[in-house]
C-alpha cells in the first residue's frame, strides 16, 4: 500500500528539465565597406581557417587583434572598427620585417592572454599577409 | 671558376626535387644584408659594384653578408622574441682611395621586448630592440685580427602621425612620400689581439650613436591585376658618430664620425633590389673602413627570412 502512494506521488511530481545546448551562430559585419568576396579570399588563404570559429568571441577578437595590428605600427589615424580585413600588412599598412615580428609577439602574446599555453609558431605567422588572415588565425588558436 | 662550379652547383639542386626541397627551405631561412650588428645594418641592402675596363685592372666592392636566424618566443607582462643570428660578412672595396679588405663572423642575440598596456596584451607606445653581437674581424689591410662586442639599443616609438622612429607614416597607403627614421645609441669593445705593430694592440671601448633618414617616393606599380604604390625612388642620410671614451692602445682614435648620403632607383616591381649611388666621408673601424671621402655607384640587394 505504501509503495503504491510512493508510486502514485512520484508520477504527480513534475519531471527534472535536464538543460539543453543550443547552438547560437551571429554573424556581424561590423567593416563598413568591406568586399565579403575578398574577405573569403583572404580567409582561405589564413592559416588554421578551415578549424571552426569561436562565434561567441569573434567580434571582440577581431577588434582586439586589429587594435594590436595598429598600435605595433603606432597608428591613430585608422580606428580599429575601420580597418578592413583585406588590407595588406605590408603594402597598405607599411609594416616591414622587424614590425612584423613585433606583431608576432604581441598576437603570441595574445592567445596565450585568451587560451593559456596556445602558440603561434612562425611558420604559421610567416603566412599572414593580411588584416584578416591575422584575425583567423588568431581565432584558430583560442 | 669557384663561383662557375658553385652556381652550376646550386643549378643541379634546384633541378632535382630533393634538391630543390633542401635547396628552398635552405633559401628561405637565409638573411642577405649589409651587416647584422643593429638595425640600420639589418634595413641596409647588401651592396656590390664592378668596374671592368679592359686590359686593365678590375675594380670591385661587395660589402654584404648572410646569417641563418632560429628565434625564441616569451609571453607576459614584457612578450619577447629573442633571434640568433649567425652570419658572416665579407667587405671588399678597391675603388676607394684606401683600400677595404675584411671579413667578420660571429653570433648576434637581437632581443625585442614589446611593452604593453594595463590589459597585459595591447602594445605600448614604446618598443625596444637590444642587440648584443660578439664577432671576429679579420682585417687584410693592416692585418689586425680583432675581437668586437657590440651592444646597441634601438627605439621604436611614435611622435605625431608623420614623425615615428622605426615605424611607418599614419596614412601609408595613400601617401607617396614615405619618411623612415631610426636612431640607434651603442657602445663598441674591440680587442685587437693580433697586430703586425705593438701601438695598435689593446683594447677600446667607444660610445656610439647613429640617426639615419630615407625618404622614399613611391609610384603605383601594377602585381598582376592589382595596382600597388611601391618604392621608385630612395634618398637616405645616416650620420654615425663614436668615440673612444676607453683607449689601451698606442692609438688614438678619438671623434669618429661618419656620414653617407644615398640615392637609389627601384627599377622592379620588388622593394628589395635597387640601384644607386653613394656618397660616403668618414671612418667605419667596424667595417674596416679607413677615414676618407668616396662616391660610389652600386647594385643593391636585400632578402628577408620568409
Amino acid at each position: 500500500m505504501a509503495k503504491a502512494k510512493k508510486k502514485a506521488a512520484d508520477k504527480t511530481s513534475i519531471p527534472e528539465i535536464k538543460p539543453v545546448d543550443i547552438p547560437i551562430k551571429i554573424v556581424i559585419d561590423i567593416v563598413p565597406g568591406t568586399d565579403n568576396t575578398n574577405a573569403a579570399s583572404s580567409e582561405q588563404s589564413a592559416p588554421g581557417a578551415q578549424q571552426p570559429l569561436n562565434t561567441s568571441t569573434g567580434d571582440t577578437v577581431s577588434i582586439e587583434v586589429k587594435i594590436i595590428i595598429l598600435a605595433i605600427i603606432g597608428n591613430k589615424t585608422i580606428k580599429p572598427q575601420n580597418l578592413p580585413d583585406e588590407y595588406r600588412l605590408y603594402d597598405d599598412l607599411g609594416y616591414n620585417d622587424n614590425l612584423k615580428e613585433y606583431l608576432h609577439i604581441a598576437l603570441n602574446n595574445y592567445v596565450d592572454h585568451k587560451h593559456p599555453g596556445s602558440k603561434i609558431v612562425q611558420k604559421e605567422m610567416d603566412a599572414c599577409s593580411t588584416v584578416g588572415d591575422c584575425i583567423q588565425l588568431v581565432k584558430s588558436k583560442i | 671558376m669557384k663561383a662557375f662550379i658553385l652556381i652550376i652547383s646550386i643549378g643541379i639542386l634546384s633541378i632535382n626535387g630533393y634538391g630543390q626541397s633542401f635547396f628552398n627551405k635552405a633559401l628561405n631561412a637565409l638573411e642577405v644584408k649589409r651587416s647584422f650588428e643593429n638595425a640600420v645594418d639589418r634595413s641596409s641592402p647588401a651592396v656590390v659594384s664592378f668596374t671592368m675596363p679592359a686590359g686593365g685592372k678590375n675594380y670591385y666592392t661587395i660589402n654584404g653578408g648572410i646569417a641563418i636566424s632560429p628565434t625564441i618566443l616569451t609571453t607576459g607582462k614584457v612578450p619577447s622574441k629573442t633571434a640568433f643570428d649567425v652570419f658572416a660578412v665579407y667587405n671588399r672595396n678597391n675603388q676607394i682611395d684606401l683600400e677595404q679588405n675584411n671579413f667578420k663572423a660571429g653570433l648576434s642575440i637581437d632581443q625585442k621586448l614589446l611593452f604593453t598596456k594595463a590589459d597585459g596584451y595591447t602594445p605600448a607606445n614604446f618598443k625596444l630592440s637590444i642587440t648584443f653581437t660578439n664577432e671576429y674581424l679579420h682585417d687584410n689591410v693592416d692585418s689586425v685580427k680583432s675581437f668586437l662586442s657590440l651592444l646597441y639599443f634601438s627605439p621604436i616609438f611614435r611622435i605625431s602621425n608623420n614623425i615615428k622612429l622605426g615605424m611607418p607614416v599614419d596614412n601609408y597607403k595613400t601617401q607617396k612620400l614615405i619618411p623612415f627614421i631610426q636612431w640607434i645609441p651603442g657602445i663598441e669593445y674591440q680587442n685587437n689581439f693580433h697586430v703586425p705593430v705593438t701601438d695598435k694592440k689593446g683594447s677600446l671601448a667607444r660610445l656610439y650613436m647613429a640617426a639615419s633618414v630615407d625618404l622614399f617616393y613611391r609610384v603605383n606599380k601594377n602585381i598582376g591585376n592589382n595596382k600597388v604604390l611601391m618604392n621608385l625612388l630612395e634618398t637616405g642620410a645616416n650620420y654615425t658618430y663614436r668615440n673612444d671614451f676607453y683607449n689601451k692602445t698606442g692609438i688614438w682614435e678619438g671623434y669618429q664620425p661618419l656620414f653617407t648620403y644615398s640615392l637609389s632607383i627601384y627599377p622592379f616591381t620588388t622593394n628589395n633590389v635597387s640601384f644607386g649611388t653613394t656618397y660616403l666621408n668618414g671612418s667605419d673601424p667596424v667595417s674596416g673602413l679607413s677615414k676618407q671621402e668616396y662616391w660610389l655607384f652600386e647594385f643593391m640587394f636585400k632578402k628577408d627570412i620568409k
